[in-house]
């Protein structure tokens, strides 16, 4: 039925299932993992942003009683019980517990001493990550590639390296399965939120050049790469202000303006990969062709602790399939 | 590092101490919350124009249903919105995702069920679109031409009143109208939507000053300003008093007389409660809004714009029937109008101002009908996205143009089909019959919204909790009780249109039926269809509704 697209037979591919921007949500990563076996997928890509952007301060009084404030409820000396439910929601979503005596909350009000405490729960997080990831896919002989995003901070980078199961993406060309190579970057253009890892359209240009010169065979090429192309409907996001104000249009609601990357779009355009995955932007889900090369971005719904991705079947020649997935 | 206060929040216990709630660090995405006014203003723009509803809505209820109560039913009206809003604010604050009902339905019940109630909110606003069409010229256009015509003494212009309500001009207005907003649509012309919208709020505001002069008006005030207008018109009687003896003589029901007919009073529930319902339309858009996953904002922009609307709505005819006169407006609009010009809340609120404002105020009650128009229209263009997303309708259902970033296809296919929805509205019977076939569809909505959530409630703990819609007050949780309202409503107002659908002008019962199964149908052949086709793609499309266990 040629109605859903092309009617030829079907060749067996490569299946591989991408996600992005889980922000720290542990039910997010722990899902990404079985979704390889709830997919039929050998093959798991993690993009980047996977940390998350809020520490939750949980006062531990030390007598078993708890206190704290989320989602606008304050919870006063509460049993570990109730703590732990709450807390656990708040990590689905993405929020960073931190359980400590009442001075070293207090001391959090101090930035720079906030920010290094931030730092370290974010990278025990990580390596918390690694370990589970390790535990889930040991011998199974599926693959799981990892990269970090713009929002990452530096130091995870170490939590990924040196393991067994994870394979760190980062800045490398990889031999992804006997027909194609992978390129990642989760280096971004610049952003407003002036982030880790941002660099001017040239410099990353010349970051994924350099990558992909080591590539074979361009046009086997799944090229992993955070920002979207600039202007393809992936990379679509609320407009905003010097001040960090969504623009808003009554008559519409919010205004939207494209915002990936002219550099990732240069680079398509260019070498034309069988594929290329992005994220960054979480509205931006859907998929468009820039010639022969299929560009998808999940989008992402990490708040809700939904995972969204895609599963992509990539065949010799062409992706064979591709659908998106969530749950 | 910034901390933030959510509202409501800040101080820790334990010797008094203040802590901040949480520690957000910079990271792409972090905005200012979009203000909840603007909120509210969006969720009033999806919603059915007051002036619709006053201008004509009300009046042609009058007629249909003898003996109502309708002071009554927009009471009851009023205190079972939440019923419906509730629900529908917490599950788009849950999944802030657009897609709306089908996105509930299908994750949470079966995806044959999401895309039956989708089908039926689909069905609801492409039948709205000739609803709109047929309501612009008998409520907005022809009420306008008679007030210029009256203030400026135009014979011409009030014979034009009466030729634009006849078939044709209805569906060649109507037609410009969908090609016209069709085409603007497609160029995305920023500027231009935004008047769009503008119109909703000039002609709520135009209302507002409608309801104001009648509320400074005394009734006499009134009825030597309808004597004077027909004296213009060259109707020389008392047009007040004759209009009220025509309508006893032929049996127009009076309260003061009769009393409130019980049935009656029921059965304009359904139209009454559905012209001032429409706010949960918005959610099926809120979903692209930044701080829509917050559900206090959810709630409160819904809620604030479904009341605010209905309130005007209640303010407005308590207003009317203490200026203009009960027993007059149900003899005026039952057929009995001693003047050749339409009797809607246009004309009555005009002829007691002076000849600029009453010209001002009935051209801004027309604004109501293009913007209102837009909205119909363009959630008619939106739904192939979260279905061609999911692999239900081939992409190219929702291709996006890359130079005009607008999808053509879909507004085409919109455009194409809303005039010939226009065409069949231009010769139905009345306003009311394409009501109840609109709300036959579109009240499918809320009874599967509330089982997806009943099945979020209990089946989907995991996600339940810690959510937006895990909200309790004194200890009960409030989504599972929503979930049982919204669903009474929905069968409700299903049950009402059935039992009432001579006085809504549904003469054969076989056609909504026929609407029922053949939305039920169009959903399995959908699923059924797009199952097999993407399986010979070697793409399971039953993964997509799959839940991804976290253990």
């Amino acid at each position: 039925m040629k109605l859903f697209g092309s009617g030829k037979p079907r060749e067996k591919g490569s299946r591989l299932f991408f996600a992005t921007d889980i922000h720290g949500s542990g039910a997010c990563f722990r899902k990404f993992l079985n979704s390889a076996e709830v997919f039929g997928c050998d093959y798991l890509v993690l993009g980047g942003d996977i940390t998350g952007k809020v520490l939750l301060p949980v006062v531990d009084h030390g007598d078993g009683t708890f206190s704290f404030s989320q989602g606008g409820h304050d919870y006063k000396g509460v049993r570990r019980e109730e703590m732990e439910e709450v807390v656990e929601a708040a990590r689905r979503q993405g929020d960073y517990p931190y359980v400590a005596s009442l001075s070293e909350v207090e001391a959090l009000q101090d930035e720079p001493h906030c920010e290094a405490v931030f730092r370290k729960v974010v990278y025990d997080s990580v390596a918390d990550w690694v370990t589970l990831a390790e535990e889930r896919l040991k011998g199974t002989g599926r693959r799981l590639f990892m990269a970090p995003g713009n929002d990452d901070f530096f130091e995870i980078d170490r939590a990924l390296e040196g393991s067994d199961v994870v394979e760190f993406a980062e800045n490398r060309c990889l031999q992804f399965d006997e027909n194609h190579q992978m390129i990642t970057t989760g280096y971004a253009n610049p952003t407003p939120w002036d982030t880790e890892r941002e660099l001017p359209e040239n410099e990353l240009r010349a970051r994924i050049d350099a990558m992909a010169a080591k590539v074979s065979d361009p046009h086997n090429l799944i090229a992993v790469l955070h920002p979207p192309p600039f202007d393809s409907t992936l990379d679509s996001a609320p407009k905003i202000d010097a001040e960090l104000n969504v623009e808003f249009n009554h008559g519409v609601g919010v205004v939207t303006a494209p915002v990936g990357s002219t550099a990732v779009r240069g680079f398509i355009e260019d070498a034309q990969p069988i594929l290329s995955l992005h994220g960054h932007v979480h509205e931006g889900g859907g998929s468009t062709y820039i010639g022969r090369t299929l560009a998808i971005n999940p989008g992402s719904a990490y708040t809700e602790g939904t995972l969204v991705g895609a599963v992509v079947e990539v065949g010799a020649e062409e992706v064979i399939s591709h659908q998106f997935v969530s749950g | 590092m910034e901390s933030s206060s959510i509202a409501g929040s800040g101080d820790i216990p334990q010797a008094g101490l203040n802590l901040p709630e949480s520690y957000r660090r910079k990271a792409t995405g972090l905005v200012r919350e979009i203000p909840l006014k603007n909120m509210i203003a969006f969720s009033i723009s999806g919603a059915t124009p007051v002036a619709v509803v006053l201008a004509g809505g009300l009046f042609a209820i009058f007629g249909a249903f003898p003996g109502a109560n309708f002071t009554l039913d927009l009471v009851i009206s009023l205190a079972m919105l939440p019923l419906m809003l509730v629900v529908f604010s917490l599950m788009a604050a849950t999944m802030p995702r657009a897609g709306g009902d089908y996105l509930f339905g299908s994750r949470f019940l079966h995806p044959i069920l999401g895309l039956f109630s989708h089908f039926g909110t689909y069905t609801g606003a492409a039948l709205g679109i000739g609803f709109v069409c047929f309501g612009f010229t008998h409520l907005g256009l022809s009420p306008a031409l008679a007030v210029i015509g009256t203030v400026t003494e135009s014979s011409g212009l009030i014979t034009a009143s009466e030729e634009v309500v006849r078939s044709g001009w209805t569906f060649g207005i109507g037609t410009a109208l969908i090609i016209g907003l069709s085409v603007l649509s497609i160029f995305g012309t920023a500027a231009a939507m935004k008047w769009i919208g503008y119109g909703i709020y000039i002609s709520s505001a135009a209302v507002v000053i409608g309801i104001v002069i009648l509320l400074f008006s005394s009734h006499q005030d009134f009825v030597n300003a309808l004597n004077s207008t027909a004296s213009s018109v060259g109707v020389h009687t008392d047009v007040y008093s004759k209009t009220v003896q025509e309508g006893l003589k032929g049996g127009a029901w009076y309260p003061s007389e009769k009393g409130y007919d019980v049935g009656n009073t029921i059965g304009a529930f359904y139209p009454i409660f559905t012209l001032i319902c429409a706010t949960f339309y918005g959610t099926f858009v809120i979903g692209e809004m930044r701080g829509a996953g917050k559900r206090q904002r959810q709630l409160v922009s819904m809620l604030a714009s479904g009341f605010g609307n209905g309130l005007l709505v209640l303010i407005g005819v308590l207003v009317m029937a203490s200026a203009i006169n009960y027993n007059f407006m149900v003899a005026a609009t039952s057929g009995f109008f001693a003047l050749e010009l339409p009797a809607t809340f246009t004309l009555f609120m005009s002829i007691l101002t002076n000849s600029v404002v009453a010209v001002i105020l009935s051209l801004a009650f027309m604004l109501a009908f293009p913007a209102w128009l837009y909205g119909q229209l363009g959630l008619c263009q939106r739904t192939p996205f979260a279905l061609a997303f999911d692999g239900v309708l081939p992409k190219r259902f929702a291709r996006v143009n890359s130079r005009t970033h607008t999808p053509i296809p879909a507004i085409v296919f919109t455009m194409v089909l809303g005039i010939a929805i226009t065409l069949w509205a231009s010769y139905s019977s009345s306003f009311l019959e394409l009501l109840a076939y609109i709300g036959v569809a579109a009240f499918l909505a809320p009874i599967f919204v509330g089982l997806s959530a009943l099945s979020l409630y209990f089946r989907h703990k995991q996600v339940y909790r810690g959510s937006p819609a895990d909200w309790r007050l004194l200890g009960i949780p409030v989504l599972p009780i929503s979930a049982c309202g919204a669903i009474f409503l929905g069968l409700l107002l299903e049950t009402l249109i059935f039992v009432f659908h001579e006085n809504l002008g549904v003469v054969h019962l076989w056609i909504p039926i026929a609407l029922l199964l053949g939305l039920m149908t169009a959903a399995v052949l959908t699923y059924t269809i797009a199952v097999r086709a993407q399986r010979e793609r070697g793409v399971d499309l039953t993964l997509v509704y799959k839940s991804i266990p976290a253990e």
